[in-house]
């Protein structure tokens, strides 16, 4: 669960309710109230475009589709007296579209002040229940050194990720693709994240077993540690 | 009048949850005798002549697992599921080619693998294999590395032509852990966007019994097959599409 995000929607949610309440409260005929609902979500529905931002996409709305359509309907009926009252909530949904937008602005930055992406903890925050898969057959069989692990957590750093060297030096150990050995042949299971952070990584063990890669949907980071955490298994 | 109306919407809602019901939760009835499920599988969509349907196999109460021989000596895999309130063929293919069927794609404990091949073949066992082919790449200064996986399991050949195998707790944790990945990904639900596709894939090998790694090709017929969102079919790996350790000693 992400808990900022989960926070901010609901704040958004609870502006967009004040919103209608306050248009609500000036109109002298009023509207029903469920027809009401459905104006504000049909007129959410726009034309927007995608951009990037901090490792993500964010929404900008541009063409109010959902209005447009709210006008087709509304406007022929009862002779335009319909249109004059649903018409501030279509907008508001269509409004709708820049408070989530302000949200999803201010969403990586709340987000990465709890849960910095260059620590370790923010991934691997509970780790007694940890072990290690081999995903590839290159991986000589050893287990997780928990002892060793769990002494050097808090002074694991993170180092960059050089991607390019890595594939190559894969390649200097086998010049057939399928004799490569791998780096990262190990998959680290039964660890969580930090509470709330939402974080759904994969995370894979270097050979030497000082190497941690975490893979989440929008980055990659490295940690590297001093001493190894895998030993041999029994 | 408004009495009426009443009654008339709390019979339209009766009939809709009665159907519903019908459709989607009512429990399975008993699945189609053999000649039922040679014609299914014989009808001008499918176009399969099935000589002889080898077994019913229950992967669960909804979930069937058909193997049968065609006329032409080829065997063959088919899989139905009961689906609005009916037994439906979801997938099938002729000749070599086992098929991974993920009943839950979302739940990788419901992944099978599941093979039938011609006993001329003499295979002694069957390697199937998880893979994900090493990348890396640079977008704007930021590098991604992805580690190349290979993990497989073995499954002996035994009397029958016809065997499936639940995929391994290893492949289930991975999968799981890609599947949670690009879930978190995925953007608002809203605003649900494109899924991109998974990179790992599934491969398998065969064994002979006279220890050598060949595709059985026994009875020559061409392979075909049609299948849906929830089966792939594995791919044949070469022995030089695999890592292999060198300093292993045979089992």
């Amino acid at each position: 669960m992400n808990a900022p995000g989960v926070v901010l929607n609901l704040l958004a949610w609870v502006a967009i309710f004040i919103l209608a309440r306050r248009i609500y409260m000036k109109q002298d005929v009023k509207p029903i109230i469920w027809k009401l609902g459905i104006v504000i979500f049909v007129g959410l529905f726009s034309f927007s475009i995608n951009l990037p931002y901090m490792d993500q996409q964010i929404k900008l709305a541009i063409l109010p589709l959902g209005v447009w359509i709210l006008y087709g309907i509304y406007s022929r009926k009862n002779e335009g007296i319909s249109w004059d009252q649903y018409r501030k909530y279509a907008w508001l949904g269509f409004l709708a579209n820049y408070i989530f937008l302000a949200v999803s602005l201010i969403l990586p930055l709340v987000h990465s002040g709890f849960y910095p992406n260059n620590e370790l903890s923010t991934y691997l925050s509970e780790i007694n229940k940890g072990y290690i898969n081999k995903t590839h057959p290159s991986a000589s069989d050893k287990v997780l050194d928990m002892k060793s692990l769990q002494n050097q957590i808090a002074s694991i750093q993170e180092k960059p990720v050089y991607s390019d060297k890595w594939y190559q030096t894969a390649f200097e150990s086998g010049i057939e693709r399928p004799k490569q050995e791998e780096r990262f042949p190990y998959q680290l299971l039964g660890a969580e994240p930090k509470w709330g952070s939402g974080m759904q990584a994969i995370i894979f063990i270097e050979r030497d077993g000082k190497g941690i890669l975490v893979s989440t949907g929008q980055k990659q980071v490295y940690f590297r540690a001093e001493k190894t955490f895998l030993k041999e298994g029994e | 009048m408004r009495k009426n109306v009443r009654l008339l919407l709390l019979f339209i809602v009766l009939i809709a949850g009665g159907v519903l019901y019908w459709y989607y939760f009512a429990p399975p009835t008993a699945f189609p005798d053999k000649d039922e499920i040679r014609d299914t599988l014989g009808n001008s969509n499918n176009g399969i002549h099935a000589a002889e349907i080898q077994d019913t196999i229950f992967l669960d109460d909804k979930h069937v697992f058909i193997p049968f021989i065609t006329e032409t000596e080829s065997h063959g895999i088919s899989f139905w599921e009961w689906k609005k309130h009916e037994w439906q063929l979801t997938s099938f293919s002729v000749g070599s080619m086992p098929q991974i069927w993920k009943i839950d794609s979302e739940d990788p404990e419901t992944y099978y693998v599941i093979w039938n091949f011609h006993p001329e073949n003499d295979l002694d066992y069957l390697k199937f294999y998880l893979m994900k082919d090493l990348g890396y790449s640079i977008t704007e200064g930021k590098h991604q590395y992805s580690p190349g996986v290979q993990m497989d399991f073995r499954s002996e050949v035994g009397e029958q032509s016809y065997g499936y195998s639940q995929i391994p707790p290893e492949w289930q944790e991975y999968i799981e852990a890609e599947i949670k990945m690009m879930e978190a990904m995925k953007p608002d639900f809203l605003f649900a966007d494109f899924f991109p596709p998974a990179q790992y894939y599934f491969g398998w090998q065969s064994t002979l019994t006279d220890g050598t790694i060949e595709y059985p090709s026994y009875p020559d017929n061409n392979g075909f097959g049609s299948g849906g969102q929830s089966t792939e079919t594995l791919r044949f790996l070469n022995e030089n599409e695999i890592y292999l350790k060198e300093t292993v000693s045979s089992e």
